[in-house]
């Protein structure tokens, strides 16, 4: 089961390491990060890699430590709704385990059967599953990770709620192991929905925007929200200027009463639930990804009409997915920040990111305290340094 | 001191020993008044606080309401409190963001208040949410019967403004998701002072629901509302919230207000569900189905807003009733599995009438958050004795699986039980996260992490130590 990795699967921009460590188990993990500190060599920690070129590229790239090895379920109790896994194991092995009693992980990062929840965690992975269920440490309560030093630490536990001590669990989403290796997580769930069905409306781009709008604020509990725009409509099926897309879920009496409103407010026709894995793996797949994202009250002024790009609008988010060049590619960038939001290169050449001033754009966290977090959590630099702003 | 005066203004700053007398406890045992206490009124004020504390090398405390019950805002080492009771302005409220912008000295109950006018709700709801500021609540990463479905204040909080110990004013997530750099939001959120001083909190509003259906759950005794409550969520059904209060909290209740609770039930569980029309009555019939297999003698509906009301009034008032029975009470908030809260519960009650107490469970069954309240008189029953009781209870916790606290902290009551939960590695890397925001240890010193002596004068602290290490073993 699983895809395997191509052979140059743990090349970053055009950088290759001079060799690939595959972890099996997290003493082998602690083992490759004291070597690295001893040797001075520097490490990018890889699960699926779906999202390995997300950030600037590493200043050094000795070796990639790849924990996709180190799967599988650790404990399950399903009367719980808690799981505890290590961190290799891909949402599709996850979601096989639980399905089998009616429960899930309700975190929708793309690629499922090679995107791995410690990788999901580690990148704060976007996708559909945002609208209702926020973010994927939103559904985190412990975590064991190797700090930048080798050493082993636990956090949080197998309890829905905490204040035992520092966070540290939900701190680690989103540092794209740049302060530790996530070796393993335990996951708050929850149950299979009785029905979930979706919608796709084929329409202008005005109109999608317009739709979306009056769903999002009608109050009413959508599963998930997307318009689809230019060339990628394909994946939705259709070949419409865009494609609004709605998901519904819940008991089967509640998604009915749903479709109704729904359809009394844009016209629309069913499509099958997988719709929503193509959606979620074009930001992953294209050759250039930018995620933008924007104060809801300032919706940047980009003409989506014939323009690839998927947007999640409840969120203020969107990935343009058909390259644009780096002058204008700056201009926009440049308007969103000015507005409070961000343009993140996820998916772009070395020499585009560094033209474009990085990947990140503008740092958002005050420097200090970042840099103080690396020199504490990796302190001889060798989790991918230069990766985050530090 | 005068330094402090020409920041905030004469009347905002307290140091004469009778004007400290109400600074220096919180809601729960431990005592020690601060050297000074400030209240600034802008962001800036703040900042300048803290440099001003800084160049003379005294440390801070930041203090909310006072609704603390682990000890958090008590000032050790000669602290300076610095209240943010003047800093409650609701700065904005987004309807179509859903994101409230609001000063760390705002009531919880007041960002309800305000999000409910544009059809809007804030989800952390503490028992205290009438008095409990969001910077407190941010700060002990609070939550309250709701939490089970919504979950606590971290997942609430989108962002934060911070004075940090050097005075620099800073900003972590905000409106919009995901910005570039480590996002500190999650440490920050449980933090108890310890890392700067609250500003600003960026808080996510849901959409209120359609319908609300709340219910109330009869059995013969704890053990069969126990197993119910784990039966439901066995089942996949999560309730808006789900409580338990015991025969001991009942009766105290029916006694205070006017709340008709049924007087020969051994245990209630307190139910509701939110959502869709169509949805609360697929999953009331559900849970009902469940309660009534697992021993329930009776299922009332509230049948108007104003009895599910005076329901949840009964639960956020339960404490003051319970004065009536013994005039003191000590608690602690362990969270164990779920699935291991009908156990637990009758250890907890084995060690209350081993040690002699009258005890009250009112809690929050459904997320697993025990709320032992251990009842007793202070004026003649020794309080170390009733911590003793309290250490052993969080022992059953821990040894279940479970967490020190669900939402209340560690401050200075439970930090030397954290070995308990932690090794010295796992505690050195919380550690090091705190010291990349305050390494001098000027902010809140002595609370959290085990074995500092910053406290070490407060009374109760040569009991809790002798506790943690005796108990260790």
């Amino acid at each position: 089961m699983g895809v395997a990795l191509e052979l140059n699967a743990h090349d970053i921009d055009g950088l290759a390491p001079a060799r690939v460590v595959r972890a099996t188990s997290e003493t082998e993990v602690v083992e490759a990060i004291r070597g690295a500190n001893e040797r001075s060599e520097a490490i990018v920690v890889s699960g699926g890699a779906t999202r390995l070129t997300v950030g600037d590229p590493p200043a050094r790239y000795d070796a990639a430590l790849n924990v996709s090895a180190l799967r599988g379920i650790v404990e399950y109790e399903p009367d719980d709704l808690v799981a505890t896994v290590r961190a290799g194991t891909t949402l599709a092995e996850l979601a096989e385990a639980l399905a089998a009693r009616g429960q899930r992980w309700p975190i929708e990062p793309g690629l499922p059967e090679r995107a791995t929840v410690g990788g999901t965690l580690a990148s704060a992975a976007g996708g559909p599953s945002r609208l209702r269920y926020f973010h994927p440490r939103d559904w985190v309560i412990g975590a064991r990770v190797v700090l930048g030093d080798g050493t082993s630490v636990r956090s949080g536990g197998r309890v829905v709620k905490n204040v035992t001590g520092y966070d540290l669990t939900r701190f680690w989403s989103g540092t794209f192991g740049t302060l530790a290796a996530i070796v393993e997580l335990t996951l708050k769930l929850t149950a299979v929905p009785e029905r979930t069905v979706s919608l796709v409306a084929e329409v202008d781009v005005p109109t999608a925007f317009r739709a979306a709008n009056e769903l999002h604020a009608s109050g009413l509990p959508l599963d998930a929200l997307a318009i689809v725009t230019g060339e990628a409509v394909g994946a939705v099926g259709t070949r419409a200027d865009a494609a609004l897309v709605v998901r519904l879920a819940g008991p089967a009496g509640a998604v009915r009463r749903l479709g109704r409103e729904v359809r009394d407010r844009v016209l629309c026709r069913d499509v099958a639930n997988d719709v929503w894995d193509r959606i979620a793996a074009l930001p992953l797949q294209s050759k250039w990804t930018a995620r933008l994202a924007w104060p809801a009250a300032s919706r940047p002024e980009i003409e989506f009409a014939g323009y690839g790009a998927v947007i999640y609008p409840a969120s203020s988010t969107a990935y343009l997915l058909r390259s644009i060049d780096r002058t204008t590619f700056g201009a926009v960038r440049a308007s969103l920040e000015a507005a409070g939001g961000v343009a993140v290169l996820e998916r772009a050449s070395a020499d585009y990111k560094r033209d474009a001033g990085g990947a990140w754009g503008a740092t958002r966290v005050p420097l200090g305290v970042a840099r103080a977090l690396k020199e504490r959590f990796d302190p001889r630099g060798v989790l991918a340094p230069g990766r985050m702003p530090a | 001191m005068r330094r402090l005066i020409e920041i905030c203004g004469d009347e905002n700053v307290f140091w004469r020993p009778e004007d400290l007398l109400v600074w220096e406890y919180d809601a729960g045992f431990d005592r020690r008044p601060p050297s000074a206490v400030v209240l600034p009124g802008t962001t800036e004020e703040v900042a300048e606080v803290v440099r001003a504390a800084r160049a003379e090398g005294a440390s801070i405390v930041p203090r909310g309401a006072g609704t603390g019950l682990s000890g958090g805002t008590i000032a050790c080492a000669d602290a300076i409190v610095v209240s943010t009771a003047r800093l409650r302005r609701i700065i904005s409220i987004d309807p179509v963001a859903r994101i409230a912008v609001v000063e760390p000295g705002v009531p919880n109950l007041a960002v309800t208040a305000a999000a409910r006018d544009v059809g809007l709700f804030f989800a952390p709801d503490p028992a205290s949410q009438r008095i409990s500021t969001i910077g407190g609540n941010v700060a002990t990463n609070a939550g309250g019967p709701h939490a089970l479905r919504y979950g606590s204040m971290t997942n609430h909080v989108l962002g934060v403004e911070l004075v940090l110990p050097t005075g620099e004013c800073v900003q972590f997530g905000g409106e919009v998701a995901d910005l570039p750099g480590y996002d500190c939001v999650p440490f920050i959120v449980g933090s108890e002072g310890t890392v700067g001083i609250i500003t600003k909190v960026w808080l996510r509003l849901l959409p209120l629901p359609e319908d609300v259906r709340t219910f109330v759950a009869v059995f013969a005794d704890i053990e069969h509302g126990a197993r119910a409550a784990s039966a439901i969520i066995a089942s996949g059904v999560v309730p808006a919230a789900m409580e338990m209060l015991d025969r001991v909290t009942i009766g105290a209740l029916n006694a205070a207000f006017e709340v008709h609770l049924p007087a020969d039930a051994g245990s209630l569980l307190l139910v509701e569900v939110e959502g869709l029309r169509e949805e609360t009555v697929d999953w009331a019939t559900g849970i009902e189905r469940i309660l009534r297999k697992n021993g329930a003698t009776d299922v009332r509906s509230a049948e108007t807003a104003a009895e599910r009301e005076l329901l949840w009034k009964a639960r956020k008032l339960g404490y003051a009733a319970l004065a009536r029975i013994r005039p003191n009470n000590y608690l602690h908030d362990a969270v164990v599995p779920r699935t291991k809260v009908p156990d637990v519960l009758r250890e907890v009650n084995a060690i209350a009438e081993r040690y002699g107490y009258v005890i009250a469970n009112m809690f929050h069954i459904g997320d697993g958050n025990l709320h032992p309240v251990l009842l007793f008189d202070a004026r003649s029953q020794p309080i170390d004795r009733v911590m003793e009781a309290s250490a052993e209870i969080l022992k059953v916790a821990i040894d279940a699986g479970g967490a020190l606290s669900g939402e209340h902290g560690i401050g200075l009551e439970k930090n030397h039980f954290m070995f308990w939960v932690f090794g010295p590695e796992d505690l050195d890397a919380q550690r090091r996260g705190r010291e990349a925001f305050d390494p001098d240890g000027t902010m809140n010193p002595g609370k959290v992490f085990p074995g500092g002596d910053a406290c070490a004068d407060i009374p109760t602290e040569r009991t809790k130590r002798a506790l943690a290490e005796g108990m260790w073993v």
